[in-house]
């Protein structure tokens, strides 16, 4: 089980962080900071079209929709291909915490992750007086918060 | 509904919520508030403001604190939203409990009355002949509050109208929802 790539993506669109993490023969190969916006801000807007995609009926249809916590109802949930999966939370404020994992990761264990990197934003960025809002993380602490515990799922 | 919500309450309060010595607390907020007046030569109006822009930069990062601890979604109405912010809210942040009260006929408008105010403990206005008609001495809740709701995308008047500080018989804090920013709410949700 794995986690390769985190991506923290704000209300407006702009990527905030972006991690890979060390695996072996991870899928995810190695990209330059401009890709990375790109990936960021696409997944952001196919996120967006989803939204209205969705039939209002399917809505229950998945699984981690239904926790109170996540926010993402009807937008783009989860895309599975066949070496990994990209996995988006989104919180009431609109923050996106997306992953992109292996197969075999459960969806309730990607959701934890998902709610305990939410809980790092909140005390270790947030609470940082000299954080500004909408501006990319850059605090050794919360780096290494988020090394911690995605390296204890990367087994 | 409601008990249902000061469980909850009660339940981060014990299990999630860190706790700080009060008086520590108190005394760090009088001495910014004392230091605020310094700062603006008394001018009262001022001081509010400031206290309620510290409240704001506050409220719009505390709020993904709070909707972390309490994995809550969005309230549906303003009624819930004002049970939410008086049994789980300040419960969790300040250990009260304000009572919700005195709506409007139309739903749009509620108090919330503070029993007790942990801020203003130990406190007397300055004998000066105006800090007991112009100083907001807890303005700092409003601006929290106010940061909260944006976030949320409720754009809200948050201010006080009575002090006990002042010698007014309760202390309450006024909200007013003014509009629900629909097209802010982030994409995906219901």
């Amino acid at each position: 089980m794995a986690v390769y790539s985190l991506y923290i993506i704000s209300k407006s669109g702009s990527l905030l962080y972006q991690k890979d993490f060390n695996v072996v023969n991870s899928p995810i190969s190695k990209h330059n900071t401009n890709d990375y916006l790109v990936i960021a801000s696409t997944l952001h807007g196919v996120h967006a079209i989803a939204s209205k995609l969705t039939p209002k009926e399917a809505m229950g249809n998945y699984e981690r929709s239904r926790l109170p916590s996540n926010s993402n109802r009807y937008g783009l949930q989860c895309i599975r291909t066949d070496r990994f999966n990209i996995c988006v939370y989104q919180s009431t404020t609109g923050l996106k915490i997306i992953l992109i994992t292996s197969k075999d990761l459960s969806d309730l264990s990607v959701l934890q992750l998902q709610s305990k990197l939410y809980e790092y934003y909140t005390d270790f960025v947030l609470k940082n007086p000299f954080y500004r809002l909408e501006m990319p993380i850059r605090l050794k602490l919360f780096d290494d918060k988020v090394q911690s515990v995605v390296t204890s799922h990367n087994v | 509904m409601s008990r249902q919500l000061k469980q909850i309450g009660d339940d981060i309060w014990k299990s999630k919520a860190e706790k700080v010595n009060s008086e520590l607390f108190t005394l760090t907020y009088g001495s910014v508030v004392a230091q605020l007046c310094k700062d603006f030569n008394y001018d009262y109006d001022e001081v509010n403001k400031e206290l309620f822009n510290m409240g704001l930069n506050i409220g719009v990062r505390l709020i993904d604190e709070f909707l972390q601890k309490t994995q809550l979604s969005r309230c549906a109405n303003l009624r819930d939203t004002a049970e939410v912010v008086s049994k789980i809210g300040f419960k969790i942040f300040l250990n009260i409990t304000p009572t919700v009260a005195h709506w409007t006929a139309d739903y749009k408008s509620f108090g919330l009355i503070l029993a007790e105010n942990p801020l203003a403990d130990f406190v007397e206005l300055p004998d000066d002949g105006k800090a007991n008609k112009e100083l907001w001495y807890s303005n700092i809740l409003c601006g929290v509050l106010k940061g909260c709701f944006e976030m949320v995308q409720l754009d809200c008047d948050v201010s006080f109208v009575e002090d006990t500080l002042r010698g007014d018989e309760t202390t309450e804090i006024r909200v007013k929802l003014i509009k629900v920013l629909k097209d802010e709410i982030p994409a995906g949700e219901e």
